[in-house]
């Protein structure tokens, strides 16, 4: 393969993206041609298709779900999902008053019971 | 080559959103067919970002509900396909993220102890050897070569892992990860030269 490093990495790249199908047309047919010549070139290919085939197969799950099964579980929990919604938008949280408002009301009132007493005895 | 799956991908493009509009009218039996269709490809994306077929499983059920609920907003700029990938690819980096948060993880007494991928059954060997013996790798080559992907900085990973489904092009992967074209190509590369050296360092290449 090319001598100069940075030719090198260069032609390297372009062999990724051949691998991968991804060059331009001029550019596939550059590294094709020299890939007949340059032994160095096509033992770099071979390496790099062997490390794909590789790292593909130990990527592969092992058991994958059933679609079919999935699909009706993903089904059930977005219409049980759904009804919650519905739910909760038809019935909305009962409105808590804050506690300040309800100890100001609790001494208003405290207050009140208070005045009429010493109204009744004639004290006010 | 690629060029065949991006045009099926065009021809596909009118169906999707006649199925879209069915979808999103509330009829069950388009979104079924939907899950069908993307399940396994959806299924193996979180399986090979995780390692973990439970956490593939989660990820997956995850993204296919907010899928459901953000069909209305899908605006078709990018596939279908692709705004599902990327959408598995973003629950998978949190869902790692938070795995590698926890206690358990960061004390090394995570399920996997290193290594995420569980499941240390032999696989199809990739040369496809002559007898039994040679037709699968060893369930120890696999659990090396996995922990060496997993080692794999964040960005090298993600577009490996990409790339190791056939029909997704760099384009799609571009739109995938949200990064230039060129980048693309340029991280495949890198990664591809770090495992093999890695590959070579244990003898495994």
């Amino acid at each position: 393969m090319n001598a100069h490093p940075w030719k090198r990495i260069r032609f390297e790249r372009q062999l990724s993206a051949y691998l991968d199908g991804e060059l331009a047309a001029d550019e596939t047919d550059a590294v094709g041609e020299r890939l007949v010549f340059d032994a160095d070139a096509r033992q770099q290919l071979r390496a790099y298709e062997q490390l794909d085939a590789l790292t593909h197969s130990a990527l592969i799950p092992a058991h994958r779900p059933d679609p079919e099964v999935a699909a009706e579980h993903l089904l059930q929990a977005i219409v049980a999902d759904e009804v919650d919604r519905t739910a909760a938008a038809e019935d909305p949280p009962r409105r808590h008053l804050h506690p300040a408002l309800l100890a100001s009301i609790g001494l208003l009132v405290t207050a009140g019971v208070a005045l009429a007493g010493l109204r009744r005895r004639g004290l006010v | 080559m690629r060029n065949p799956a991006k045009r099926q991908i065009q021809v596909h493009a009118s169906r999707e959103s006649e199925r879209i509009r069915l979808i999103l009218k509330g009829d069950a039996e388009a979104f079924r067919s939907l899950v069908r269709e993307y399940y396994p490809l959806t299924f193996d994306l979180a399986f090979k970002m995780l390692g973990d077929p439970q956490d593939a499983e989660e990820v997956v059920q995850d993204a296919f509900i907010k899928i459901h609920q953000a069909l209305g907003s899908f605006r078709g700029e990018a596939s279908l396909k692709t705004w599902i990938l990327r959408i598995v690819m973003r629950l998978s980096l949190n869902r790692r993220r938070d795995r590698a948060r926890s206690a358990w993880h960061r004390l090394g007494l995570n399920r996997g102890e290193g290594n995420v991928h569980q499941d240390d059954s032999p696989v199809p060997s990739p040369t496809g050897g002559r007898n039994p013996e040679e037709q699968y790798i060893s369930g120890e080559t696999r659990r090396q070569v996995l922990d060496l992907v997993d080692q794999l900085p964040d960005p090298l990973r993600q577009v490996l892992i990409l790339n190791s489904f056939e029909d997704l092009s760099y384009e799609e992967i571009a739109r995938i990860l949200d990064i230039p074209l060129g980048t693309v190509s340029s991280r495949i590369y890198s990664a591809r030269k770090k495992l093999l050296r890695a590959l070579e360092q244990r003898d495994l290449f």
